[in-house]
């Protein structure tokens, strides 16, 4: 249809297509090439960029990326293409790949905070911390020190063991009235490497204040009381952090062992052994998760019923997962036609 | 008793292994170190079996470990390979773990119907004396029961795990040992990983493409580590619980025994994957303190339990205590543990140079040790990931190991070694041992489903001394003698010791480097209290020093 030329018939035809399938990356790529063919270059890049963010935010790093890359087809030099490309990649953990665009983006001068940070973190993860430092130091300028750049250049400091120049950033940060709790443990390790105990001991039990279940905070404040000579003081706070430890540890085995076996439900039904992945799924404690997967089993079965009635459930246990409703609305659709 | 034809061609056309003639090695491949994989020149022939079918059990990445082990106690130091084999255990044959007869430094023979291939699912091993005859016995942990392997001489080996009353089932990882409890025999700690059952009905990966991997370990609940006490009499019993050591159940994978205090009582130290790691304070009389949270040897310096896999233990930074290194999963750092004395550690992994290089890195065995002779301790980190896929993107299934050099204050810098670097792997099992007895110390690094590595120390050699110690019997061996040599340059100490790196046991002579410095004297404080000084040893040899003529 495109090589013909017939952009605006194009055009018409692919939006017809994400009518039906308003999911269907072929049909914006294609929608854009149509919308660019006929001259509305602004409009064909606004609506792979506006499409590729909503993607990115939902978790659909694929989808996301593929629009990125088109805009990027369209319009090469992108900075808003470009960052979004890097920042997709950065959040599917493929921080190799990500960190070209936002190199290029920063290099160009076009870089905002948020890509400047994400650029930040992908040089110190790829194994680059000393060419993630001015990257940082560039978005705490250019931010007016925004606390998040700050933070960020102080955990960074702090990593590499530059406690003094790390607590001086973070005790910025700490004044801020945004600043969490996260702050202040930072805070309190830095002093502490810095060898100022008793700093460290101000900040660890802030921390503790603003993280009371946080077993790490416990941790740090109990072995600086035990520094520092206070020896009950660190047994009540180790007994602390003991207790939260296994309650961490408990809670990560159970959760990941129900994972695991909600992707055995998915992997059955992936098979096309659709009666065994709902049995399976349907005795798996109940979770919006377990109930989402059953929910597909029991779509495929023909149970359009129980899919719904399992997807209520699903999203009254986790209202605000968009994905849940988008699919409880398409199968009570596919209830209506049905009819 | 079988000659291996490669060894025999071997012996037969002189190929002698090169390791300690620079002139026939070239220079360069990692700086003055010039390590050269000479496994294959030497009769080294082994490839890890894992067994993998595509069902991503996790027992088939963990294996597999190496030991160095005289067991002939000819002086030339023998290697025992461990074999995983078919998976499930009992699936299919296994080719059993291999025992290789050095010949003199120049070649290796496989010792054939020795009685040491325990077709279990293996994991790795230790040698020692657990029954005080005088040889080296084998503890093989298992996917599936433990074996220990009793040697009979005449290179041959019974499984005495039954009698010993060993033989634990579940998955064992690592094993070290040490006169524990004060009454001359070696007892044993055996570190066992998590409870897992093959046929739990769970799916590790991705669901949408049915492509399996690995489970994450903090999936499953860690199993029990166990202590048993010699009786003397080669039997041993479970007293992990009068110990003072239950509920151990971290996710144990390295294990190491050595005097972490200085009273020269054996402390236990264990790396856990994702759990915090223990330290077990020794009492003396068989019975322990748990300090590990309190000890700062449980976490990083963030609080976080880390991937605990293998434990290297020395004194690098010149103070002549104990420092710990910990190798761990990628996005972790190795982690550098300095003994600030009195049971207390702090991370100084940033600092030490040893923590940013592993980053990016998923290290399990790792070893200590002076390998250019120049009076410091190095360090060598075997790694390789457990996904084919790993979840980032910077971050490769195989890996190529890492060398640091050592500057003796506690700083290390990473040394390009182009064997290295240009053979990444899935490296897993390693110990350290002079297999040709000429003054440095060579290296054994077993790859996951791929081959056994001997990388021959060929650099320029330095000043050196070598300790075998006799102790009384029934620990032979003198585990646990602490060693301090006292030369023109300072002071250096070493231990000996039964188990150590990843699911490995070391050579337990001792090795001391000496770079241009002259040997002053030696001290060597006994297992069992007993003192020796030798003043001003010979350098450049194998010192045979048993105890009751010594001093």
């Amino acid at each position: 249809m495109l090589d013909q030329g017939s952009f605006s018939e194009a055009e018409a035809g692919f939006r017809q297509v994400l009518v039906a399938d308003p999911r269907s990356v072929p049909a914006y790529l294609g929608l854009a090439t149509a919308l660019n063919g006929q001259g509305r270059r602004d409009q064909a890049l606004a609506l792979l960029l506006e499409r590729a963010e909503r993607w990115t935010r939902s978790g659909d790093y694929v989808s996301a990326e593929r629009l990125w890359e088109g805009a990027l087809e369209i319009a090469p030099d992108s900075p808003q293409a470009l960052a979004g490309l890097g920042r997709t990649r950065a959040l599917d953990r493929r921080l190799l790949s990500a960190e070209a665009p936002l190199q290029q983006v920063f290099d160009m001068g076009r870089a905002d905070l948020r890509t400047m940070l994400y650029l930040g973190s992908a040089l110190w993860e790829n194994g680059k911390p000393e060419l993630a430092e001015p990257v940082i130091r560039r978005a705490v300028e250019q931010s007016n020190r925004s606390i998040f750049a700050v933070h960020q250049l102080g955990r960074l400091l702090l990593w590499l063991g530059r406690f003094a120049e790390a607590a001086a950033l973070l005790a910025e940060c700490a004044t801020d009235p945004a600043a969490g709790g996260d702050v202040d443990l930072d805070l309190a390790r830095a002093l502490e490497g810095a060898g100022d105990l008793e700093g460290a001991l101000i900040w660890y039990r802030r921390a503790v204040d603003a993280l009371p279940v946080h077993s790490e905070a416990r941790y740090g404040l109990a072995l600086a009381l035990q520094r520092s000579g206070d020896q009950a003081a660190a047994q009540r706070e180790l007994e602390a952090y003991e207790r939260l430890y296994q309650e961490d540890q408990q809670r990560i085995i159970r959760e990941r062992k129900q994972q695991a076996r909600i992707d055995l439900g998915r992997e059955l039904l992936r098979q096309g052994r659709v009666e065994e992945a709902a049995e399976h799924l349907e005795s798996l404690p109940e979770s919006a998760e377990s109930l989402a997967a059953l929910a597909a089993a029991l779509r495929t079965s023909g149970n359009l019923e129980g899919a719904v009635d399992k997807l209520l459930r699903a999203v009254a246990l986790a209202p605000d997962r968009e994905e849940l409703r988008a699919l409880l609305n398409e199968i009570r659709l596919e209830q209506l036609r049905g009819r | 008793m079988r000659v291996h034809y490669s060894a025999l061609l071997c012996l037969l056309t002189g190929v002698a292994p090169v390791a300690g003639d620079p002139s026939s090695l070239g220079q360069g491949e990692c700086g003055r170190f010039d390590f050269r994989d000479v496994g294959p020149d030497v009769g080294v022939e082994f490839v890890h079996q894992t067994g993998a079918t595509g069902g991503k059990h996790l027992p088939e990445t963990m294996g597999a470990g190496v030991s160095w082990l005289d067991f002939d106690g000819d002086g030339w130091l023998d290697l025992y390979l461990v074999q995983s084999g078919a998976f499930p255990p009992g699936s299919g044959v296994s080719e059993g773990n291999l025992l290789l007869r050095n010949l003199e430094g120049r070649c290796f023979e496989v010792v054939e119907d020795s009685g040491a291939e325990d077709r279990g699912y293996g994991q790795g091993s230790v040698a020692a004396d657990f029954d005080g005859d005088g040889d080296l016995d084998i503890y093989v942990t298992n996917y599936g029961p433990d074996t220990l392997l009793l040697n009979q001489g005449q290179g041959r080996f019974d499984d005495g795990s039954n009698d010993a009353g060993l033989g634990l089932d579940g998955w064992s990882s690592s094993a070290a040992l040490a006169d524990a409890d004060g009454d001359g025999d070696l007892d044993l700690y055996v570190s066992r990983y998590l409870i897992f059952d093959p046929e739990e009905e769970i799916f590790c990966g991705d669901p949408e493409t049915g492509r399996r991997e690995y489970c994450d370990p903090a999936m499953f609940r860690g199993a029990e580590d166990r202590f048993f006490r010699s009786q003397g009499d080669g039997r041993f019993f479970d007293t992990t619980e009068e110990a003072g050591i239950a509920p151990a159940d971290g996710r144990g994978l390295g294990v190491r025994f050595s005097d972490l205090d200085g009273d020269f009582l054996p402390d236990i130290y264990v790396a856990n994957d994702l759990t915090v790691n223990f330290l077990f304070a020794n009492h003396g009389d068989g019975t322990f303190e748990d300090l590990s949270v309190l000890s700062g040897a449980a976490v990083n310096r963030d609080g976080r339990a880390e991937a605990g896999m293998g434990i290297a233990l020395g004194d690098v930074d010149g103070d002549l205590d104990p420092d710990l290194f910990v190798t761990n999963f990628d996005v972790e750092t190795n982690t550098l543990y300095r003994n600030q004395g009195g049971f207390f550690f702090a991370d100084v992994s940033r600092a030490s140079g040893l923590g940013i290089p592993s980053f990016n890195q998923l290290a399990f065995g790792v070893v200590a040790a002076d390998f250019d002779g120049d009076g410091d301790l190095d360090m060598y980190v075997a790694n390789g990931h457990i996904y084919e896929r790993p979840l980032r993107e910077n971050v490769r299934y195989r890996q190529p190991d890492q060398l640091f050099e050592g500057d003796g204050r506690g700083g290390f810098v990473p040394v390009p070694c182009t064997v290295l670097d240009e053979r990444p792997t899935v490296a897993r099992g390693l110990a350290t041992g002079d297999f040709d007895n000429d003054g440095d110390l060579d290296l054994l690094v077993q790859e996951n489903g791929g081959p056994a590595r001997l990388l021959g120390n060929g650099g320029e050699p330095n000043g050196w001394l070598g300790l075998r110690l006799l102790g009384h019997a029934p620990n032979i061996y003198a585990v646990a003698s602490h060693i301090v040599l006292e030369t023109s340059a300072g002071r250096q100490v070493r231990w000996v010791t039964a188990g150590d790196s990843y699911q490995s046991s070391s050579d337990q002579r001792v090795h001391f480097g000496l770079g241009e410095a002259e040997i002053l004297s030696l001290e060597i404080r006994w297992p069992d209290g007993g003192r020796s000084r030798l003043l001003k040893p010979p350098a450049g040899k194998f010192l045979v020093v048993p105890q009751r003529s010594a001093g």
